[in-house]
């Protein structure tokens, strides 16, 4: 904010009018919005929105950086007092600006905290480090794949799930029954994790251990399924599938926001040439969703990898191990799960180690959210069907699109 | 008044009284099966009535345009066509409309074949935006399970893009997507799109409404040759612009604010325009009212 924001005079309460009434579709759409926002009430994937969104977006860039300048517009009521108005606008600002630097500064004391006392950790010799381990590396290394295989084994039973669920409700589901579903769903997103634990260890495991040699009998020639299966049931895949349940609702409810965005243009477009239903979500939902779903995945992916409590529960570990099968009663333990269990007797340079693994688990987390974004960003930038409201220049457009889309 | 045929591009924008486009057979021979015919038919939003009693025969290879003020139920008319007015909760239909003698809404009949059957062109052009140009054309003809081999998909893509225009424009990029095209030419490719599923009457909701002068007079360029191939039907706001491309004129107007939309006047266009029988049709070209 520049010295001369700060002296503008406080900004009188903008009338909302203007936004509202495009939103119905008043504006430059004219007669056809009003036309579909009278007589087409309950409908689908609402055009409403997507042109209310438009034009919004429209606003703003028409706008820009002037938007705080709300002053200018047309008032109707009285402006307030001006020397309460400053007063408000000046504490208003302080908190948020507050807020703002906060997370900053406690993301960076972590990150701080992870830093200093994880280094000593890192020239740490024999005897020194928990579960015997003789440098830090041969102790880090099993268990940073040990996370990042349990996530990617739930990641990759998780999504295609998680986007079926929300292809279901968007687009399968009648319309009253819709809002069942997805408090179900977010509701699942809710349940804390030492309850997927304590079922996956008594309910889930169990079960899947009667599976567990079929499975080996059947799929026993790939090596992910070959050795011993174990008797428990409590091995890496039961893990991995214990994730999954937890991620499901994350990238499902995810996809469901994106899916149910899908511009009704591009619906019609389809069920007019003659698509049934699933081809409709082929031509239409399915492409403009992927990278929400993407998104999506990735947010679950993080969830995944710092998943603690129940891994550590379900999961019967052995110390050092790296493998790819999946049934065995000896697994790789992941990060999270071997600091929970170790740090109640680690002592010296164990805690600092511990601290470094919590390093390597925040740089991964870090590098998964990262991507995420990369992600996610296209979709804000992305081409609206129907050209005209922010279309890109054709070369960036082919280029962009071109790749990888 | 002239009696030679004019092209378009001889046409003043705004000429009224003239009969702008060449007249043809007025009304459809009486013994044919017109392309499509509407009996009585009524379609509501959760039980409220958009528009009611329409009865109209539409001729083969013509262009129909249907015009009438705001809110009196030709888009929802249009969408009943091709059943696409039922996609939309607690929407409803009454009375019969039938595609070449068969009725769309009789019982057993499919939406999904009937939407095979009639291609449908929208107020804004929405071409599949992860597809390339070439996709976007043959999606429709995908759709029918065609086994297209390349050479066919590609004559197929051609002769479409060919017959909605934009084959010269497009031709060196079709792999492109087709979201980089312009608006204009975004609805030309939605139109050879439609085209390239072989429908037997094409539907256009407001065509041009969406864009410029220069790209609406490139669709309506478009439309006189279409005629010579399709039964046309066109919902438009702009009379001139009815009054420039349809063979007949169909005005529709609610009586009242929440009274559904009735078909006033269906006549040749020439008629409609220049001597309407209805004061409340002479209103509205005069633009009194709507």
């Amino acid at each position: 904010m520049t010295a001369e924001d700060r002296r503008r005079p406080p900004a009188p309460p903008a009338d909302p009018r203007p936004i509202s009434a495009l939103g119905r579709g008043d504006g430059p759409e004219g007669e056809h919005g009003a036309e579909a926002g009278q007589s087409r009430p309950d409908q689908g994937l609402s055009s409403e929105r997507t042109l209310g969104l438009e034009q919004v977006l429209s606003l703003e860039q028409a706008l820009g950086p002037e938007l705080p300048s709300l002053g200018r517009w047309p008032q109707t009521g009285p402006s307030p007092a001006p020397g309460a108005g400053r007063w408000a606008e000046t504490t208003a600002r302080r908190l948020v600006t507050g807020a703002g630097g906060l997370i900053v500064a406690v993301l960076a004391s972590v990150a701080l905290f992870l830093l200093a006392q994880g280094w000593p950790a890192l020239g740490a010799g024999a005897g020194q480090l928990p579960a015997g381990a003789t440098d830090f590396w041969s102790l880090a290394w099993p268990l940073a794949f040990g996370s990042i295989w349990a996530s990617a084994l739930a990641l990759l039973l998780a999504a295609p799930l998680a986007t079926a669920i929300a292809l279901f409700t968007v687009h399968y589901l009648p319309r009253r029954w819709r809002p069942l579903l997805s408090t179900a769903i977010d509701l699942l997103a809710a349940v804390p994790s030492v309850i997927y634990g304590l079922w996956g260890l008594m309910v889930f495991a169990p079960l899947v251990a009667h599976l567990y040699p079929w499975l080996n009998a059947q799929l026993g020639w790939l090596p992910f399924f070959a050795g011993r299966p174990s008797a428990t049931g409590r091995t890496i895949l039961t893990a991995a599938l214990v994730l999954a349940v937890m991620i499901v609702p994350i990238i499902a409810a995810v996809a469901r926001e994106v899916m149910a965005q899908t511009p009704v243009g591009s619906i019609e477009a389809a069920v007019a040439l003659g698509a049934t239903r699933w081809e409709t979500a082929r031509l239409a939902v399915l492409p403009w969703s992927r990278s929400g779903i993407v998104a999506g995945s990735m947010l679950g992916l993080g969830r995944a990898l710092g998943e603690t409590m129940a891994v550590a529960m379900v999961l019967s570990p052995t110390p050092f191990w790296v493998s790819l099968r999946l049934l065995e009663s000896t697994n790789p333990n992941t990060v999270s799960a071997f600091i929970a269990q170790t740090f109640p007797e680690a002592h010296g340079l164990q805690v600092n180690s511990l601290i470094a693994l919590g390093l390597i688990l925040f740089a991964l987390t870090f590098v998964v959210n990262a991507l995420a974004r990369r992600v996610a960003r296209p979709r804000t930038v992305r081409e609206r069907p129907g050209g005209g409201l922010g279309r890109r220049r054709p070369a960036l457009a082919g280029a962009s699109l071109g790749s990888g889309r | 008044m002239t009696q030679q045929p004019l092209t378009l591009e001889q046409l003043e924008p705004l000429e009224l009284q003239a009969p702008v486009v060449a007249p043809r057979r007025p009304s459809p021979a009486p013994t044919a099966t017109p392309p499509l015919r509407m009996t009585d038919f009524s379609a509501s939003y959760a039980g409220r009535p958009a528009v009611a009693g329409v009865t109209l025969d539409i001729p083969a290879q013509s262009v129909t345009a249907f015009i009438g003020p705001s809110g009196c139920g030709k888009s929802t008319l249009l969408r009943s066509i091709n059943r696409l007015h039922e996609t939309i909760p607690q929407a409803t239909t009454a009375g019969r409309i039938e595609l070449h003698g068969e009725d769309v809404y009789g019982p057993g009949v499919d939406p999904v074949v009937v939407r095979q059957r009639v291609g449908m062109v929208f107020q804004r052009a929405n071409p599949f935006p992860a597809m390339s140009i070439r996709d976007n054309v043959l999606a429709g003809a995908k759709l029918r399970r065609q086994r297209l081999s390349k050479t066919a998909a590609a004559e197929l893509a051609e002769s479409a893009l060919r017959a909605a225009n934009l084959w010269d424009e497009v031709k060196d990029r079709l792999r492109q997507p087709g979201a980089g095209l312009s608006g204009g030419q975004q609805q030309r490719l939605c139109i050879a799109r439609a085209i390239a599923a072989q429908p037997e009457i094409i539907l256009m909701d407001e065509p041009c409404s969406a864009l410029d002068p220069i790209s609406t007079l490139a669709i309506e360029e478009l439309m006189a040759t279409l005629r010579r191939d399709y039964t046309v039907v066109i919902v438009t706001h702009n009379m001139q612009q009815a009054a420039r491309i349809s063979d007949q004129t169909a005005f529709f107007s609610a009586s009242a604010l929440r009274q559904p939309g009735r078909l006033i006047e269906y006549d040749d266009t020439t008629t409609v325009f220049s001597h309407p029988g209805e004061q409340a049709t002479a209103d509205y070209i005069a633009g009194r009212f709507g």
